[in-house]
């Protein structure tokens, strides 16, 4: 599903409100027809619902940390003994992890901030690989990203849809959010304003939308 | 012949002029809430004690805060950069009790030499912490940590733990007693640094770039001001306050002691904080730091009166300086909320 | 399972004989080596014996530099610990003079320490928007000033009755009970802080709040956790400082959270958070209470050794900063 509309509609902010990172005024949760509760980040992570960040810097990433490092972050209890860090088995699943990627990086132990902003990104694909999915939701992953790590980007997302996860891009470039949804939410000031389907979505049709009053 | 974008833009500008005076009405009104509370305090204060209203009294209180009043000044532009400076009551001991020792010992005799030399101290104090902060790219908590445990050591150090009494002192205690024009010199000097900081920051170019570097230091730079200057300006100028207030409190205080001021930096941080400084840069004035400064002036008269002991006075001074600031952040919060659910609309 | 181009990475890490010697632990262990043999020269009295004599003392420094160290790495800091610590002690004093059992003691010192830290802790965590240096500042000022409330306007307070503490002041051997207590919890400590999921969220924490947010990692209930158990040491301390002087007054643990903060700062633990381990904070802990047993036994002036420590306190902050930026400019001037 792409999420689409100008700057500042509040796609980031909706999303972040059902991953726990900031507390909705009101609104509830449904997850495969469940309801569920989320407070807190850990919450959302539970149901499998895994947030890639808008500011892959800041919000999504270490940048002082190896890859390794920062690929194991989310999921240090699950390879722990007793709250004892299992550094072996974190080393041997982010080096899998990230080959399956494809990072370009020498060793896992390369600072994250060597890396390019395409790399950058599939190190934080990385780490969601990593934990349980049900839901991914990338939050504009090609902003800032060379053509060739796109593609790369855009055939994992492929790859992840086959196998049957689902997928929420927030994307505020017309020829992605066109090119790679099934069905667009456009949002405007706070508000969804509509829904189109893939047959029936244009570039007209959706900033129609996206400035509604 | 109007086009339909520009009638757009002119309904915009109008919104914005209107928010504009609210929000103008908004930020001052933290110094506007600071003076009501000072009002409401004195006019409990004057219930309790009546003497509390006279010129001599209000002259005293003056005269013996002025240290703590002058200081915060310094305190005042340290904290708009965000910075911080615990170290000034140990270079205030450090400069007093330089004069002190020079006094005693005969060497130096003169009034304003000796002021002069005491600010020079502080300078060169504030010189050190201001290069070791803004160069050596210390946090400023830890050098000021750092120093305020050396210059406090030199003072000791310098004086041989000895004071320098009354009498040693002989005709510089004298200056805190004068009067000109009815008005006590040391209220003079207070007013003649509250009236040049004043115009500076508010008029000077100096002044708008510590409220760049202070509200944002990343901007700044790359708007072309020199952060490290500035932090270093900053620094040499508390240090400059602190020795000058060294000197006046050995006048005041007809004596000079290597404890001098030990653990008062929190109050002049508390004016700064009760007169609506932001800790953490960008905000606050002079008017601001002269309310607050007055209001803790105010309130250590008001404690004794509703009978809490001197010892406890401290305390209570931490307990408000907190109450203070977590009700800024409360406050803060709301008018957030505020901003926010008017920008959806 | 490669991905699609087949690349893989190495996930070997890098061990050298000559990054351990030449990292910072491994320095501060020559310093540590230099320290001992400057003390034994300028002062004759610089004995084994003599040192785990005069130890007690500042061995009380080092509970506060554990979980001080913890905080710093968050990248925040506490300087209210000394004023904890004499709260503590006070209140240990005085449940001590009242003539109630010594586990009471221990318990009211401890729990005395805990709150202070909890309080703190809980202003930081619903407040998160105040800075801890300014926080601490006032809570200094309070804790303090409770404990001077307390002790009225005679200022100190004297154990009538010592038995307790002067069993917990015991040796084995030359080797005081309180030392081993000190080795006990820095294994504890450093341990937890290297090699759990609890230790590793700390540095995350102090590297980059939000991202460690974003992970997931409960980043307010840590800071609470961490801000507690300084309280908690400072408990500690403040029993054991009471062992030592066998009283309490307005100045006690004076300068502790400087003494604690430069053991840290020395040991390699950034300031500014996310960096250094608690071995060389442990290093230079050591470091700074030999040279102040050693100065102390040639009667150098107190002050001078406070002025010694601030001066090492800020050099070793600045001088590696003063270092990375040279370094900088000649890789930068040699790429020219």
């Amino acid at each position: 599903m792409g999420l689409t509309g100008l700057v500042g509609a509040g796609r980031t902010e909706v999303m972040e409100s059902i991953c726990g990172i900031t507390k909705p005024d009101a609104g509830k949760v449904y997850l495969e027809g469940q309801e569920v509760t989320i407070h807190k980040p850990i919450d959302a992570m539970k149901q499998g619902i895994i947030l890639l960040p808008e500011n892959r810097q800041t919000q999504g990433l270490i940048l002082s940390w190896g890859l390794g490092r920062n690929v194991t972050l989310p999921t240090m209890g699950k390879y722990a003994k007793n709250g004892f860090n299992d550094e072996k088995k974190e080393r041997e699943i982010s080096k899998e992890l990230l080959e399956e990627v494809d990072t370009k990086a020498v060793t896992i132990f390369d600072p994250a901030s060597s890396l390019s902003g395409g790399n950058q990104q599939k190190v934080v694909v990385a780490k969601a690989l990593g934990q349980e999915m049900k839901v991914v939701i990338m939050d504009e992953p090609t902003k800032g990203v060379d053509v060739g790590a796109k593609a790369e980007i855009y055939s994992i997302m492929g790859d992840l849809a086959k196998k049957g996860y689902g997928i929420i891009l927030i994307s505020s470039e017309m020829p992605e959010i066109l090119g790679m949804s099934d069905r667009i939410i456009v949002m405007c000031g706070g508000k969804v304003t509509g829904e189109l389907s893939r047959e029936e979505a244009t570039q007209e049709k959706i900033l129609e939308l996206a400035m509604e009053k | 012949m109007s086009l339909p974008w520009r009638n757009k833009d002119r309904g915009v500008k109008k919104k914005m002029k209107e928010n504009n005076s609210v929000f103008k009405r908004i930020t001052s009104s933290r110094e506007a809430s600071m003076v009501i509370v000072l009002l409401v305090l004195c006019i409990i204060v004057t219930i309790l004690s009546p003497s509390f209203l006279t010129v001599k009294s209000i002259m005293d209180m003056l005269k013996n805060n002025a240290v703590t009043m002058i200081m915060a000044l310094g305190m005042l532009c340290v904290l708009l950069i965000g910075g911080i400076d615990i170290s000034v009551g140990s270079t205030l001991a450090f400069s007093g009790m330089a004069i002190g020792m020079l006094a005693k010992r005969g060497i130096i005799n003169s009034t304003p030499l000796l002021i002069l030399i005491a600010v020079i101290v502080g300078t060169i104090c504030g010189l050190l912490v201001g290069l070791v902060i803004a160069y050596g790219k210390v946090p400023p908590i830890i050098a000021t940590l750092g120093f305020m445990y050396i210059y406090r050591a030199m003072a000791y150090l310098i004086s041989n733990s000895e004071w320098a009494s009354a009498d040693a002192l002989g005709d510089f205690k004298n200056f805190a007693l004068n009067k000109i024009l009815g008005i006590n010199n040391v209220i003079w000097v207070m007013i003649i640094c509250y009236v040049i900081f004043f115009i500076v920051m508010k008029w000077t170019k100096t002044g708008r770039k510590i409220y760049a570097v202070g509200s944002n230091r990343e901007a700044a730079a790359i708007s072309g001001i020199n952060t490290e200057r500035v932090e270093l300006f900053v620094y040499t100028i508390m240090g400059l306050l602190a020795g000058l207030g060294g000197a006046l409190a050995v006048s005041i205080y007809a004596s000079a002691q290597p404890n001098m001021f030990d653990g008062e930096e929190m109050d002049v941080i508390a004016s700064c904080v009760l007169g609506g400084v932001s800790m953490s840069g960008g905000r606050g004035s002079v008017t601001g730091v002269l309310i607050g400064s007055f209001l803790l002036a105010v309130i250590a008269k008001a404690l004794p009166l509703v009978g809490i002991s001197s010892i406890a006075q401290n305390t209570v001074q931490g307990v408000i300086i907190l109450i203070v600031i977590v009700l800024n952040v409360v406050t803060q919060r709301m008018m957030d909320r505020n901003n926010l659910k008017g920008r959806e609309m | 399972m490669a991905g699609k181009s087949g690349r893989t990475i190495s996930n070997v890490p890098e061990k050298s004989w000559r990054k351990t010697l030449l990292s910072w632990e491994g320095i501060l262990v020559i310093v540590f080596i230099a320290v001992c043999i400057f003390c034994m020269t300028i002062s004759p009295y610089f004995t084994v014996a003599n040192v785990f004599r005069e130890m007690p003392k500042y061995l009380t420094e080092i509970f506060l530099m554990l979980p001080m160290a913890y905080i710093l790495i968050l990248g925040e800091i506490d300087i209210s610990v000394g004023s904890t610590v004499c709260l503590a002690a006070t209140m240990a004093c005085m449940a001590s003079n009242a003539q109630t059992p010594f586990v009471v003691t221990i318990i009211v010192s401890l729990l005395v320490g805990t709150l202070c830290g909890l309080v703190n802790g809980l202003i930081l965590t619903n407040f998160t928007e105040l800075p801890p240096m300014i926080v601490t500042l006032s809570t200094q000022i309070i804790y303090r000033g409770i404990a001077e409330i307390a002790l009225g306007s005679g200022g100190s307070v004297v154990l009538s009755d010592t038995a307790g503490f002067k069993a917990i002041g015991q040796k084995l051997g030359i080797i005081p009970y309180i030392f081993f207590l000190v080795v006990i919890l820095a294994v504890i400590f450093t341990v937890i802080l290297a090699k759990t999921t609890f230790g590793r969220s700390v540095y995350a924490i102090g590297s980059n709040r939000l991202a460690a947010y974003y992970a997931g990692i409960p980043v307010q209930k840590y800071r609470l956790i961490i801000y507690t158990i300084t309280g908690l040491m400072a408990g500690l301390a403040g029993l054991f400082m009471v062992s030592v002087t066998y009283g309490a007054n307005t100045t006690t643990g004076d300068g502790f959270e400087m003494d604690a903060i430069a053991m840290a700062v020395f040991g390699g633990i950034s300031s500014t958070g996310g960096k250094g381990s608690l071995i060389g904070g442990i290093i230079s802990g050591f470091v700074i209470i030999f040279l102040r047993i050693g100065l102390g036994q040639i009667n150098m002036n107190s002050q001078l050794i406070l002025l010694i420590i601030g001066v090492l306190l800020i050099l070793a902050v600045m001088l590696p900063n003063i270092m990375s930026r040279i370094q900088a400019k000649r890789k930068t001037a040699s790429v020219k």
